[in-house]
């Protein structure tokens, strides 16, 4: 029986898919490849893991700097620590608005602090931190007085809507220690902030100078982000 | 969560470890029903009185003994869903003339609605019509109750009152005193018989639903669906009205169900939902904005004389493009200024929310523009004309960047206008390196046919080359060229064209797909512009689409700061060849609409076209769209004109369901490019529009402030 054009047409499908995402992956244009190639393409890399040598930890990433590469570089530098993801990054000074510093890492994560070192606002780690108002914890923190503090947290739901949260918290003056970064030692006093939100609870954690600067902190950041542990080297 | 969702949380993880106690949601009976095999809440063929969450998304497919039926639900309203689905009887005939032995294909729409929500003292009650414009095999109307029981929801208990197909089993006289049901002819649907709803026969119905584990559920039900049509056709056979089985929840990868249905087969079932209101992340992994750099405060007034300086221009172009390329997506086109005033000119390539776009152009400007400047103004510019012009106050860029409701708050400081209405400060002008604008892209295609009853699904791939070059002021030369390479687009049925119907201006595409190889998609020269006050104009010229070449011109009003537009279109234009090459057929027609653009109850966007369609017939298109801020839409419309329903021909009247995802919403990262898709159970000649790209109310709408202030949650990422 002759091919009827029916037949011709089911008999070149198969190849014919193979052929179109081959092509879909050597698709291009003047501003890169079209969206379902990227897809693919990040899809197909994602498969296949990370190298090995990708795989750090953040141990060993502190373990990477030290305190005469600090006094080398001879800038303000900020070491973040993503807990959930186990990863290290240094944070260098991109700006200063009023008293919010913001901070920048070589590959485009963004945070933003107070000049004491409360965390304002993240940028580029997905569900971000988009905006807060933390003056009473600030305050608290400079005086170092316990007592009920509230925030207000900014986030986007998945239709990149905002929503504030207000959070209720408690801040409690701990005690007197001695904390070491590389090599540098600050006389600081710990105070932690306990924080009820509507589906569960956290807790900040920072470690205060005599003159208010927040030496070191865990602070966080939001349910799918996690906690920072944020040092300030210099 | 543990839900039944397709898209899942990528890369990071859902919850991060470490200390946080979080409250444990789980999926219950009552938050999320079970999707029965028509793809509705309910138990196995019967419904209950749910509702799924609000802008779900749920594709269903359900096998019974041979039939299939694929349904796609959307809940469109917190308490009302919407179905449209596809099935396939085999060897089922239930009118006298058979289009197809091996299947009988049919296509319906059900709406759902969720009269009463269940509280402590009443269950929840629903009433739906099934099969509301279709052929009328699955016409039947219920009205049905659920109550819950258990601390957690897990036991469910539904009765019900059907009528129609649903009255089927020991019905008794209509209790609301309706009468008679009009008999059925089932014919070439598509009608909406209100004549029928709820009148004839109605019979009981019930079930009960028992959560057994997180993830397992189980269903018994008493069903009133006699399917008498079927047992008639010897499709299946009916010894019982009992139906039992599972469903078991796979969390991401979706739900399975399995049941034994009245007595002599088994029913298998698979469902999965996503919703647009949840994206792969809540917000965004772009790479951090650039910082906004404040003034430096003075006591004396800042210095005006830059002025005057003569490389002042190339310093500004250099300084404002080398950011941009920092920040990607945007693109400078031109800056004018005064010692007070800074109007710029951008392009907004990549940022899907349009405030994103709108708040790294104010970062730039803080840090590019000398300290005098006051006043920041940003004019997007969309096919090389100007679309709006946003006022804000440096002071306010410099305050607001990072407090909590920084960005309503700026948004609510700006002022947000017709371009041409406020004239360009004058002192110094800049001009980007890159006026004019050439894109081009070479890529795969896919072009599909669905729901042909003898073919339904039928697909072609190729390559597609297009090119797009935006020049002068407000004009855009925009081509392309498409090349199938496989594929069965070519045995697109040929309809057979309805005695005193009319001209075959949509119903011939079986010609277009065969004697076409390489064709011509697209050929245009357009031109946009702004005529005084808040009217935008656009005019194309050339082959206009795949089927009709001309002119198309078009006027919209549409206030900057509101949802309320009025457009008028004309189009004169000739049927183009088969072959996709430049070749002209003799029909003509001169085709327009006047458009009304509205809110519906806040979350829809609601549009009517009046006027006269391609072939030659008068009347109009509705068309209701839930839009999110993330850039999804899911709408759906209909077309009502003078061609009668038997002159429209099967369907009946021309209706459809659009479908917009933005690429953004599964990858976390800025673009502005979307998957769209438009489902039309068929297509056919009676209320059918020109179909140009590049229609004023979208692209206009973007950068207007209901938009602007829909994405504001972007403004500062």
């Amino acid at each position: 029986m002759a091919l009827t054009r029916q037949d011709r047409s089911k008999v070149f499908l198969r190849p014919a898919l193979f052929l179109a995402m081959a092509l879909g992956l050597a698709a291009c244009s003047s501003a890169g490849p079209p969206p379902m190639v990227t897809a693919a393409r990040s899809i197909v890399g994602s498969v296949g893991g990370g190298t090995p040598e990708e795989q750090t930890t953040a141990a060993q990433q502190r373990a990477g700097l030290s305190r005469s590469a600090i006094s080398l570089l001879n800038r303000p530098l900020l070491l973040v620590e993503w807990e959930a993801r186990n990863a290290a990054t240094v944070f260098l000074e991109a700006g200063q608005n009023g008293d919010v510093e913001t901070w920048r890492s070589p590959d485009g994560l963004g945070v933003s602090l107070t000049e004491a070192g409360l965390l304002r606002s993240t940028r580029g780690y997905g569900a971000d931190l988009m905006a807060s108002n933390a003056s009473a914890s600030a305050a608290a923190l400079a005086t170092r007085r316990s007592g009920p503090v509230g925030r207000v947290m900014v986030y986007l739901d998945g239709e990149l809507l905002e929503q504030p949260e207000n959070h209720q918290c408690h801040m409690r003056v701990g005690a007197s220690d001695t904390i070491v970064t590389y090599e540098q030692r600050y006389a600081v006093t710990q105070m932690t902030e306990t924080c009820l939100t509507l589906s569960g609870q956290y807790e900040n954690t920072y470690w205060v100078e005599p003159n208010g600067t927040v030496r070191r902190s865990r602070q966080w950041v939001s349910p799918e982000v996690g906690y920072f542990r944020i040092d300030r080297l210099n | 969560m543990i839900r039944n969702r397709l898209v899942a949380c990528l890369g990071l993880g859902c919850i991060a470890s470490g200390g946080f106690a979080p409250v444990a949601w789980a999926d219950t009976l009552s938050s999320t029903p079970t999707l029965n095999y028509y793809g509705l809440p309910g138990l196995v063929d019967m419904p209950t009185a749910g509702a799924m969450p609000d802008a779900d998304l749920a594709f269903t497919t359900g096998y019974i003994d041979g039939t299939s039926r694929t349904t796609l639900a959307f809940q469109l309203l917190p308490q009302v869903t919407a179905t449209f689905r596809y099935s396939a009887i085999p060897e089922f005939t239930p009118n006298t003339s058979p289009i197809n032995q091996d299947y009988y294909l049919d296509r319906s729409f059900d709406l759902h609605w969720q009269v009463i929500e269940e509280d402590r003292w009443w269950p929840s009650l629903a009433v739906g019509i099934r099969d509301l414009a279709g052929t009328g095999v699955y016409g039947g109307e219920y009205i049905v109750a659920t109550r819950h029981f258990g601390e957690q929801d897990q036991l469910a208990v539904t009765a019900g009152l059907g009528f129609g197909r649903l009255g089927g089993r020991d019905g008794f006289s209509n209790p609301l005193g309706l009468g008679e049901r009009p008999v059925r002819d089932f014919g070439s649907g598509g009608t909406v018989t209100i004549d029928q709803f709820f009148r004839g026969d109605a019979a009981l119905f019930g079930g009960i639903e028992y959560q057994a584990t997180d993830r397992l559920r189980l269903q018994l039900e008493y069903s009133s669906d006699l399917y008498q049509l079927e047992v008639d056709d010897n499709v299946i056979e009916i010894d019982s009205p009992i139906n039992v089985g599972a469903t078991y929840d796979l969390g991401n990868w979706g739900t399975v169900g399995a049941h034994y249905l009245y007595g002599t087969t088994i029913g298998l079932s698979y469902s999965v939902a996503i919703n647009p209101r949840r994206g792969v992340v809540a917000g965004s992994f772009d790479s951090a904005p650039l910082p906004v750099r404040p003034r430096v405060p003075s006591s004396q007034p800042y210095p005006t004389d830059w002025v005057a300086q003569v490389d002042g221009p190339p310093i500004l172009r250099d300084n404002i493009e080398r950011l941009f390329e920092d920040e990607g997506g945007l693109e400078f086109v031109a800056l004018d200024l005064d010692p007070q005033r800074a109007t710029i000119r951008v392009r907004n390539i990549d940022y899907s929310q349009e405030a994103q776009a709108l708040g790294r152009v104010l970062r730039v400007l803080s840090a590019t523009m000398p300290r005098s400047i006051e006043v920041f103004e940003v004019i997007f510019v969309v096919n090389n004309a100007d679309v709006s012009r946003v006022r804000v106050n440096r002071t306010d860029v410099e305050a607001l960047e990072h407090e909590a409701g920084g960005a309503s708050g700026l948004l609510a400081r700006s002022e947000i206008e017709a371009p041409g209405r406020v004239r360009d400060p004058d002192a110094m002008s800049v001009i980007g390196s890159t006026p004019n604008r050439l894109t081009w892209s070479i890529g795969p295609y896919v072009e599909t046919s669905l729901f042909d009853p003898e073919n339904p699904f039928l697909a072609d791939v190729g390559i597609e080359a297009a090119a797009q070059y935006e020049f002068g002021s407000g004009f855009v030369l925009d081509g392309s060229v498409r090349v199938p390479l496989f594929g069965n687009l070519d045995d697109t049925r040929t309809s057979p064209i309805e005695p005193g119907g009319p001209f075959p201006v949509r119903s011939e595409a079986a010609l277009y797909h065969q004697e076409s190889d390489a064709r011509v998609e697209r050929l245009t020269l357009s031109h946009y512009g702004q005529l005084g006050g808040d009217l935008y104009t656009r005019l194309s010229f050339g082959y206009l689409e795949r089927m009709f070449a001309g002119a198309s011109g078009e006027i919209l009003w549409q206030r900057p700061d509101s949802d309320l537009g009025i457009g008028l279109e004309l189009n004169h234009v000739w049927r183009r060849d088969f072959d996709g090459g430049f070749g002209l057929q003799d029909y003509s027609v001169t085709t327009g609409h006047v458009s009304a653009y509205f809110p519906v109850l806040d979350v829809f966007s609601g549009q009517i076209d009046v006027g006269r369609y391609l072939a030659g017939d008068y009347g109009a298109t509705f068309r209701l769209d839930r839009e999110f801020a993330n850039g999804w839409s899911v709408g759906a419309f209909a077309t009502f004109t003078d061609v009668s329903f038997d002159e429209f021909g099967e369907g009946s009247f021309d209706k459809g369901i659009e479908l917009t995802i933005p690429t953004s919403w599964f990858f976390g990262t800025a673009s502005r490019d979307t998957l769209g898709t438009t489902l039309r159970p068929i297509q056919r000649d009676g209320g059918a529009m020109l179909n140009v790209n590049g229609r004023l109310h979208d692209i206009i709408t973007d950068y207007h402030r209901p938009n602007l202030e829909e994405t504001e949650g972007m403004l500062w990422r």
